[in-house]
């Protein structure tokens, strides 16, 4: 008896199979929408931006570029104007409004720098940054007080008093010697010359992240 | 979550080994599905057996409704999936010379690799050949390279194209696969069985 | 019977296929908090002002104040009437609920912190969400001698005379002016434009 049913079943086995194929298509289109979230959720994003990881202060970038860190990218986001009065040595100027050209995606999305953003403050910085890392670029960093905060402790150092602990002095001294790399106090024509890093070229190949690409082929 | 291995959830390295293992898979069911006798394979086109069509069909309507489900569920980005580019004369040209290969040596690139495998003569014969033609489209490339590079559509999609959500395709692909299962069968009992 | 054992097999794979898909949508959960603003869409309010209001500027009677700085700082000192939200909890469900209601009623909200720069992530992360009704207050607040003191403050002024810097050491140096800032080298970056992909096989 229930042999006789379940061949009925099985003489049936592909209609029904084909059917089940056919629901599950239709389940698809049946399927109610709703929104997704691309990239990074807010929820993680959140998480990210209350972390103050992503600061990295302007004596650690001093160091980073005296010693001449080939691991850093420095990123102006302040108008071309600006940048061209002054800016962090070997930055490269990526206006604010124009960060999510697409002619910039390969600099900003990858993964072989460490990538430093400054404005004159934090506030644009801190934007950039938060608008990046929802698209979930890696490795960006914000220099914490921007221009403003970098003409502030390094070009410029505000002079320990005396009742200050031992490090303030040295990092006053570091400051100033930082400084001086930089170029303040010593335009006199030729030491200003001599201190001038020579206009090199560094070459960096910014690879745009490869997709995968499946080969095909049965 | 996915795909895997750009989301970096798991390091490069993994893709030869994914690709290996998916490889064996591939190659395990073209074989159990009796894919390396060349009779089945021609059988397509003389229309004495489907299982051509069937299996490669099928395969492609349930991975199509699986990714789908994965993409709504949130497991999968479909936006981040390879989408093949389209060179329409390119296609048109290399299907048609495909095709012909396909009738008369009664493998396609994958199965003449099973049959290799088996120790089929034939497929040796056929395999052959592919490196020939690729030696021979790589030499003479500069004649090609119009064909090769020209009428580029860029990465398109069915629904890119036609502007249709993707469920309704992929309703229309699973019907219209359930119809050339339907009528294939058909045709294939008002054929003489050959036997092979 | 070879014929039954291959359904049997599609059967189980069948079986499987659908089991993975009806569990995946039992355990499904909506994402909550979707971005409602592309990036584009955020990068064109961020160049306008319109997001900034002085303290002069906020309507008292429409406008609900948040302080974005955590419970310590609110507790010794706050603005008048202003609720307390810490920026690491703008997405608890309870925060999200005042949100919406204020959204509903037509109320402006606007954050705080000690200066734009604190209510800025807090305030781009709502307005990505769409609460177009956010705002950031543009002002420094300060507690000196137990006095709440809100200075006026403005986000991208760069230090008006910091090339004056360079003229240290030579003052007498006027007329070299176009010295004064070193020249900084500028890096090349070179970009591997995107290589075209080649189609290969395909069965």
């Amino acid at each position: 008896m229930i042999n006789r049913n379940l061949a009925k079943i099985l003489a049936k086995r592909y209609i029904i199979l084909a059917s089940l194929l056919f629901i599950a298509a239709l389940g698809l289109v049946l399927l109610p929408e709703y929104k997704k979230n691309e990239h990074v959720t807010a929820e993680d994003l959140l998480a990210k931006v209350v972390n103050p990881e992503r600061y990295i202060t302007s004596d650690v970038l001093a160091d980073k570029i005296v010693t001449k860190d080939p691991s850093i990218l420095l990123i102006d986001l302040r108008t071309p104007k600006e940048y061209e009065a002054y800016t962090l040595q070997g930055a490269m100027n990526i206006p604010f409004d124009k960060i999510l050209e697409p002619d910039f995606e390969g600099y900003l999305n990858q993964d072989q720098y460490d990538i430093v953003l400054f404005s004159n403050g934090n506030f644009k910085a801190d934007q950039a940054w938060l608008l990046l890392t929802r698209k979930n670029y890696k490795n960006l960093h914000v220099l914490n007080g921007g221009i403003n905060g970098w003409y502030n402790t390094i070009l410029n150092p505000p002079k320990p008093t005396e009742n200050m602990p031992n490090e303030a002095f040295e990092r006053y001294n570091f400051r100033m010697a930082a400084a001086s790399y930089f170029g303040v106090g010593n335009n006199t024509g030729e030491s200003a010359v001599a201190d001038e890093p020579e206009a090199r070229k560094v070459v960096i190949p910014v690879m745009k992240k490869k997709k995968r690409k499946p080969e095909g082929g049965c | 979550m996915g795909p895997l291995i750009p989301n970096g959830i798991l390091t490069d390295e993994w893709n030869i080994i994914i690709a290996v293992l998916i490889g064996l898979a591939f190659g395990f069911i073209l074989e159990a599905s009796g894919f390396s006798s060349s009779r089945k394979l021609a059988g397509v086109f003389y229309g004495y057996d489907f299982a051509v069509l069937k299996v490669f069909f099928t395969a492609a309507v349930v991975s199509v409704i699986g990714l789908y489900y994965m993409d709504y569920l949130g497991w999968i980005d479909m936006g981040m999936l390879y989408v093949h580019p389209t060179y329409v004369w390119a296609a048109i040209v290399g299907g048609a010379i495909m095709g012909v290969g396909f009738v008369a040596g009664g493998f396609c690139p994958g199965t003449s690799l099973c049959a290799v495998a088996i120790g089929k003569l034939d497929a040796w014969v056929y395999v052959f050949g592919i490196l020939i033609g690729v030696f021979i489209f790589s030499e003479a490339y500069t004649v090609f390279e119009d064909l090769y590079n020209g009428s580029f559509l860029g990465y398109i999609t069915l629904m890119d194209n036609f502007d249709i959500p993707a469920k309704w395709i992929i309703l229309g692909v699973t019907a219209m696969a359930l119809i050339a299962f339907f009528v294939s069968d058909i045709v294939r009992k008002r054929i003489k069985k050959v036997f092979y | 019977m070879k014929e039954l054992e291959k359904t049997q097999r599609i059967s189980i794979s069948t079986v499987l296929f659908i089991l993975v898909i009806i569990i995946g949508i039992l355990t499904f959960k909506k994402p909550t908090n979707v971005y409602e603003k592309s990036a584009k869409d955020t990068l064109a309010i961020l160049g306008t002002q319109e997001y900034l209001v002085p303290i002069s500027e906020v309507d008292p009677t429409n406008t609900v104040l948040i302080d974005v700085r955590d419970k310590f700082e609110y507790s010794k000192s706050h603005i008048d009437n202003a609720y307390n939200i810490p920026t690491a909890d703008i997405l608890k469900e309870t925060s999200i609920s005042i949100f919406e209601e204020l959204k509903d009623a037509g109320k402006d909200i606007v954050f705080y912190g000690k200066n734009p720069d604190e209510a800025n992530s807090a305030w781009m992360i709502l307005y990505q969400l769409g609460y177009e009704n956010i705002k950031i207050l543009n002002n420094q607040t300060e507690l000196v001698d137990n006095n709440f003191k809100i200075t006026p403050y403005d986000v991208k002024q760069p230090i008006p005379d910091y090339m004056d810097v360079f003229k240290k050491g030579n003052p007498e140096n006027s007329n070299g002016l176009e010295h004064m800032a070193p020249e900084t080298t500028k890096k090349v970056i070179v970009i591997k434009k995107k290589k075209k992909r080649k189609p290969e096989g395909g069965c």
